[in-house]
């Protein structure tokens, strides 16, 4: 099956089975490894991606759904002309977010889909967000606390 | 590759011919959350996978004057952010709140909720009190099947392999309706129900008027109470009944032990529930 659409911001044109896992499309045939499984059925939010601006478990996604549909995976964030890291990548490290990492991307790409729909979120709102996205290490604090602070920094515009 | 043939129609006709080809060798796809956890598990092995997810006919929302018609397609999310006036949607959406998290709302569908039929689905107890009807449609044409004859056990519906689930109807509520939902878990998220409460009745000069209560995840398919809704019906609500409501409401369930809880809670929770709702549907009628 032929298959167009969007990903990063690139057309991207790939032949695969229907059925292919979207996971496994990303990882093992565009090496993009940023997309991480932790359970492969939608109960981690490790695979977290944003599938027409919105938060999707890439890991139940099968590729003859992504005709037409713009994605985005955590490579995209950074701006590829200045490498400069997205707000939510530069609050995570603020605010010391990241231990083992392995949560880290599909937990940016979470904030990411909110900050879209909801860019001024209370702590709540943030923690129903992020609900899907399992964390082994920090106890999800600091996660928070670098999802409110990319609130703030973007104040709703997306700039600085 | 792979020796699954994949199928992406744009059209219900296009979907139903296809699925006409081979019914019991292809499974209908909408968004996933259900079906691709059993694909890979290989709980299932088709051969042909359609793809229904970008057939325009099976979307969005319509309301006439006597019904709310609702499309397959509608993920949870979209529930949650109906706008509308009606118990039904504040129903839906309370229930729709509760599933899985917000990846799997954005995908999960109104349609694959009710197809996947699992005896905890959120979506079914406030179905059943809001008496949804299901439209099927084959290639040899479509039928309406009432909620409480659509479920015939544990993952199992009267959906025959040649059809697909298009539409949920419901009835346009009386003004003066209002609904309960709660659901048991053992988290706030990614939680499959405990036990599940759903209420919707009118209050009528402090009485409840045709009350319909209906309980998930305490028997194969979702059920409703037909002795618990006859003792309430157009009574006024005292302390006293509900409690016998309460104590009524654990004889019209049939709860299982498994990894989740035992009977005896569900059996118990029931009742809690119950109380719970009726408590609130009498101080306040929104």
């Amino acid at each position: 099956m032929k298959i167009t659409f969007t990903l990063n911001g690139q057309t991207t044109v790939i032949e695969t089975s229907g059925d292919r896992r979207v996971l496994d499309l990303l990882r093992e045939d565009l090496h993009l490894s940023g997309t991480k499984e932790g359970c492969g059925e939608g109960e981690c939010g490790a695979c977290t991606i944003l599938l027409n601006d919105k938060p999707v478990n890439a890991c139940l996604l099968l590729a003859c759904q992504l005709e037409g549909t713009t994605v985005a995976t955590v490579e995209g964030l950074n701006d590829p002309l200045n490498d400069q890291l997205d707000p939510i990548q530069q609050a995570f490290l603020a605010a010391g977010a990241v231990q083992c990492g392995f949560c880290t991307p599909g937990m940016v790409m979470s904030a990411k889909g909110l900050l879209h729909e909801n860019p001024t979120p209370n702590r709540e709102e943030i923690r129903t967000a992020l609900a899907g996205n399992l964390c082994r290490c920090t106890g999800y604090s600091k996660i928070i606390d670098a999802v409110e602070l990319a609130a703030q920094q973007t104040d709703g515009s997306g700039n600085d | 590759m792979s020796d699954i043939s994949t199928f992406n129609p744009n059209s219900l006709n296009e979907a139903l011919t296809l699925l006409a080809q081979a019914p019991e060798e292809t499974v209908v796809l909408a968004g996933g959350t259900d079906l691709q956890v059993r694909l890979k598990n290989r709980q299932i092995c088709p051969t042909r996978i359609i793809h229904i997810g970008f057939i325009p006919e099976l979307s969005g929302l319509q309301e006439t004057d006597h019904e709310i018609q609702i499309g397959a397609l509608t993920t949870h999310s979209e529930l949650l952010r109906f706008q509308g006036q009606g118990t039904w949607c504040k129903l839906l959406a309370s229930a729709a709140a509760e599933i899985g998290s917000v990846q799997i709302r954005n995908r999960g569908t109104i349609g694959g909720n009710l197809i996947n039929a699992s005896p905890a689905a959120d979506l079914l107890p406030v179905l059943a009190v809001l008496e949804a009807r299901l439209v099927l449609n084959s290639v040899n044409g479509c039928r309406e099947v009432p909620i409480d004859e659509f479920f015939t056990g544990p993952g199992q519906t009267v959906r025959q392999p040649d059809e697909i689930l298009t539409q949920v109807v419901l009835p346009q509520p009386a003004a003066t309706e209002t609904g309960r939902f709660i659901k048991l878990g053992q988290r706030r998220a990614l939680a499959i129900s405990k036990t599940m409460l759903a209420l919707c009745c009118e209050i009528r000069q402090d009485k409840l008027h045709n009350p319909r209560i209906a309980l998930g995840a305490v028997a194969p398919t979702v059920v409703r109470c037909p002795r618990t809704e006859a003792l309430l019906t157009d009574q006024r609500l005292t302390d006293e009944l509900i409690a016998r409501a309460s104590s009524l409401v654990q004889d019209e369930v049939a709860p299982i032990s498994d990894l989740r809880s035992t009977a005896d809670y569900r059996r118990e929770m029931c009742g809690v529930l119950l109380t719970q709702v009726l408590e609130s549907a009498g101080q306040n009628n929104n």
